[in-house]
């Protein structure tokens, strides 16, 4: 396994919007993450990701003034409305190249998801200002970031063979755009900018600030 | 990843060995979502050390007869396996399996399998339906969570940049539907070949339906 922030290292005090996933409120997410904590505890090659801060990523925009921020929240609150909610599964947790993560399933919608989010936002910004479009989306929850480079073949055996964690359901109802940061080699935390509920035509809520823990 | 050795009561599989398996297998005619994810992480294994199975030996380990091997169980104590999974599982309802992500692991690759509950309890059944007339020292065999097998590795390589490729797959998941399990002789061999990787194949001895007093 590869040392995950060797190749994310953000500039210092550089910080960066996203639209997220977030498992706020979501127990069977957080019961199947705390489930599989005590194992990742004991490599200290790997930096679990806090309940707190526990996100899928949709994808990266960049730094965004606070009138930016505002206009894409509301372009993507825009475009999720005609979006209807969906269940997703999370898991089974699984090491890959640089951490642990859980896959999501299914990833058409996840995708249409994304793409609509994608597009508002190109609208607001601009397409020169977005990163490139991707054909599919391979969304994922990041458990835990790898912090070396180490032979990982005993916890990939232990995750596919020895815990029994059912994987974890919730419903989607919501995209988050976030005001992200880095604290590297420990975590990623944000302040919420907006919410993009699915399926309703309302929904660009305050700024609200959480704390990093 | 490292090289697959096969294990039978905790020692290495000789080969050749045989033994008695009960196995839910694909039918890949009918379950086409899975016979495309299954030929995409084909192709994304092609260049590592691993004998691809080839799709007519795809399964997902239910249990195996682990107290001896298959040539000291006799016809008539096979049929009265067969005849024993028959009654513990006919009143077992078919599953809808999903199987994915593809996982690249030490031993090769392989797809997850749930819902766990559903096929954790049908793992039960056939457990039951063993040891009632094998006793619990049949089971000796712990697969862990349920999972088909794409292939095993023969040798050594770095399954990083394999299980990036398994993610780039999509769909990742497919379904599998599992209304029956066979009872098999399955032989494991190694292939004489400059690989000298484990190949696996059987020969049935049962197919049991599940929900046949439905």
């Amino acid at each position: 396994m590869r040392d995950f922030w060797a190749t994310h290292h953000w500039p210092q005090g550089e910080r960066r919007a996203h639209w997220h996933l977030l498992f706020d409120g979501a127990t069977d997410v957080h019961r199947l993450a705390a489930a599989h904590q005590p194992l990742l505890a004991q490599y200290p090659q790997l930096t679990p990701v806090p309940g707190p801060w526990l996100h899928a990523t949709l994808f990266s925009i960049g730094p965004l003034d606070p009138e930016q921020a505002q206009a894409v929240g509301a372009a993507g609150a825009k475009a999720t409305a005609h979006l209807e909610p969906f269940e997703l599964e999370i898991g089974s947790p699984q090491s890959i190249h640089n951490g642990i993560i859980c896959p999501l399933h299914p990833e058409e919608q996840l995708h249409r998801l994304y793409r609509a989010l994608y597009d508002a936002t190109a609208q607001v910004l601009g397409a020169d200002a977005m990163p490139k479009v991707n054909d599919r989306t391979w969304g994922h929850l990041s458990l835990a970031y790898s912090n070396a480079a180490w032979d990982a073949d005993a916890l990939t055996r232990t995750l596919v063979t020895d815990l029994r964690e059912p994987r974890a359901h919730m419903t989607v109802t919501h995209a988050v755009l976030v005001d992200q940061q880095q604290e590297w080699r420990r975590l990623y935390s944000w302040n919420t900018l907006a919410t993009a509920p699915l399926g309703t035509a309302t929904a660009t809520g305050p700024a609200t600030e959480r704390t990093t823990h | 990843m490292r090289r697959f050795n096969p294990v039978f009561q905790g020692l290495p599989w000789e080969d050749g060995t045989h033994v008695l398996h009960v196995y839910a297998c694909p039918d890949l005619t009918r379950d086409h979502d899975l016979a495309a994810l299954v030929t995409a992480c084909h192709q994304a294994m092609k260049p590592y050390p691993i004998t691809i199975d080839d799709p007519a030996v795809l399964h997902i380990t239910l249990e195996m007869v682990a107290d001896t091997t298959a040539d000291q169980i006799s016809p008539t104590e096979r049929q009265t396996l067969t005849t024993a999974l028959h009654e513990h599982l006919a009143d077992v309802a078919p599953i809808e399996a999903l199987l994915g992500s593809p996982v690249a692991n030490k031993a090769g690759v392989l797809l997850d399998s749930g819902p766990d509950p559903a096929i954790n309890a049908l793992r039960d059944r056939v457990r039951q339906a063993l040891v009632s007339v094998r006793g619990p020292g049949t089971l000796q065999h712990d697969g862990g969570r349920a999972h088909m097998t794409l292939g095993y590795a023969w040798g050594n390589a770095d399954s990083d940049p394999l299980q990036s490729a398994l993610r780039r797959i999509s769909p990742s998941h497919a379904t599998m539907t599992i209304d029956r399990v066979h009872l098999l002789d399955v032989c494991f061999r190694q292939r004489h070949d400059d690989t000298a990787g484990w190949a696996i194949s059987w020969n049935q001895i049962a197919e049991i339906p599940l929900n046949r007093r439905q």
